[in-house]
Formats: structure tokens, sequence, C-alpha cells
């Protein structure tokens, strides 16, 4: 199996589990926590894999992850403030 | 030891200042949407639950899939020799395109229902939220799939090499952001109460 077939499997689980978070209308903050650090996952495996920024270096690489960082640290801000 | 990275990322340096701008504009709208819910959670919550949790699951799986199919695309045109590469780089972006349309559908038909259930844009504040956003989004999916036949009609010529393929690169960059930005999308509306 190689390197992206991998990671999509992983992109896969990791969404069935957010899934599953929202048919079974789990909302406790330790979930809502576990939710984000994997959309966080998700997203950054996306950007250094798919996008290939792995294989860049300095400031390019990290736009899009300071991006989502940012986004998801809003987000929780915005649920557990 | 040599450094083997680059300086700059894949594909055209002009589609990344537009992916950087994408992101910006993308991250705004969600800004707004966490300051929004903010001010009335239980008007969001309540909302979010008349929202097909299914179907942004089924969506998610989608786009991650057909982003995994042009990441394969690119790397058989950069690991394969010419013909092999041709062939392959060809299947895999006619399933990523395919895969696109399956999206859009099952988008459009979220949007008829919710239509044919009086919601609108108009309907309050989260609603106003998810069909701005996932609108949006569903206009850069379109745009993303125009690309996308571009490329596989240039693969299909054999116009990208191992050796110079910047162009594929570049859609494939602009497509693999449509789908980092549902990735984002999803917990956002679908799933965080």
């Amino acid at each position: 199996m190689d390197r992206y077939t991998k990671i999509w499997l992983i992109l896969v689980s990791l969404t069935i589990f957010a899934f599953g978070i929202g048919w079974f209308n789990l909302g406790s903050s330790l979930i809502i926590g576990s939710l984000l650090v994997t959309t966080f996952l998700k997203g950054n495996l996306v950007i250094e894999y798919f996008m290939g920024l792995n294989q860049v270096e300095g400031k390019y690489r990290y736009i899009p992850t300071i991006w989502l960082g940012t986004i998801i640290a809003l987000i929780a801000a915005g649920y557990y403030i | 030891m040599k450094n083997s990275k680059k300086n700059y990322p894949p594909g055209d340096f002009g589609v990344w200042i537009i992916i950087y701008i994408e992101l910006l504009t993308f991250g705004l709208f969600f800004l707004g949407y966490i300051y929004s819910r903010r001010a009335d959670i239980e008007l969001f919550n309540a909302s979010q639950l008349l929202l097909d949790t299914k179907s942004g699951f089924i969506n998610t799986l989608i786009l991650i899939t057909s982003s995994y199919f042009v990441v394969k695309a690119v790397d058989a045109i950069k690991t394969l020799d010419i013909e092999e590469a041709k062939q392959k780089a060809q299947k895999w972006l006619l399933g990523a395109i395919g895969l696109g349309g399956v999206f859009l559908v099952i988008k459009m038909s979220e949007f008829v229902v919710k239509y044919q259930d009086g919601i609108n844009l108009s309907t309050n504040k989260f609603f106003m939220f998810y069909f701005l956003l996932t609108m949006f989004h569903f206009m850069h999916v379109m745009l993303g799939m125009i690309i996308l036949y571009n490329l596989y009609l240039k693969t299909k010529i054999g116009g990208y090499t191992a050796s110079d393929h910047r162009g594929l690169e570049s859609g494939a960059s602009y497509w693999h952001m449509v789908d980092l930005l549902w990735i984002v999308l999803f917990p956002l509306i679908y799933i965080i109460r």
C-alpha cells in the first residue's frame, strides 16, 4: 500500500469518527475537543501530503497550516469560552 | 547532507496566491459564523439539527477520495513512464471529476430539499451562513471541475511529463484547497453544537 492510500484511509477513518459524533449527537467538551484536533490532523494531512507542502521549505509550507490552526483555535474559542 | 526541499510550493506561484486569498476569504466567513453562533447558540444548535448530516458525511468522503485520485494522477505523471503515466493519470482525473459531479448532485439535492421545506437565506442567521458558505464552496467545486477537465484534456494528449507537470500541480493544488475547505466546513456547519 502506497503512502497516499494510507493517508486516504486515515482521512476516511477520521471522517467516520466525525460523523459518529454528529450522528449520536455527542456534544461533551472532550468529544468536541477531539473532533477539532482530528479536523486539524485531517487538514494538515491534505496540506502536507496531498498539496505536497512537506517538500517545501519555509514560509510557503506553513501559511496553510497556520491558517488551519488559527481557524480551529477560533472555533474552539467560540465553543468553549 | 544536501537539502532536497524546494523553495516554492508545487505548481505555478500564481495559483498559490489565489489559494492564500481563498483561504483568507473563507476564514473570514468562518469567523463570522463563529461570532454569530456565540450570540445565539440555541438558534444555531436547533437549526443545525435540520441539516442532513448523512449528506454532509458522504460529501466529505467524496471530496477526500476525489483529492486522493488527483494526487494519484500527479504521482503517476511524476513516477511512471510516459505512456503508462498518461493512461493512469487520465483515469484518476476522470474519477476525480466524476466524484466532483456526485458531490454537486448531493449538495444540490440538499439545497432543493431545504427550499421545499421553506428554508432559505433569510430564514435565520444560521441558514444565511449555511447557504452562503456551502453555495460559495459549491461554486469552487464547479470551477475546480472545469480545471480538472482541462488537466484531463492536456494529459490525454501527453501534455505532462515527469519533468514538466507544473500546470497539473497547479490545478491539483486548487482541488486540494477545495477539499481542505470542506474538511473544516463539515464539522463546523454539520457537527459541532
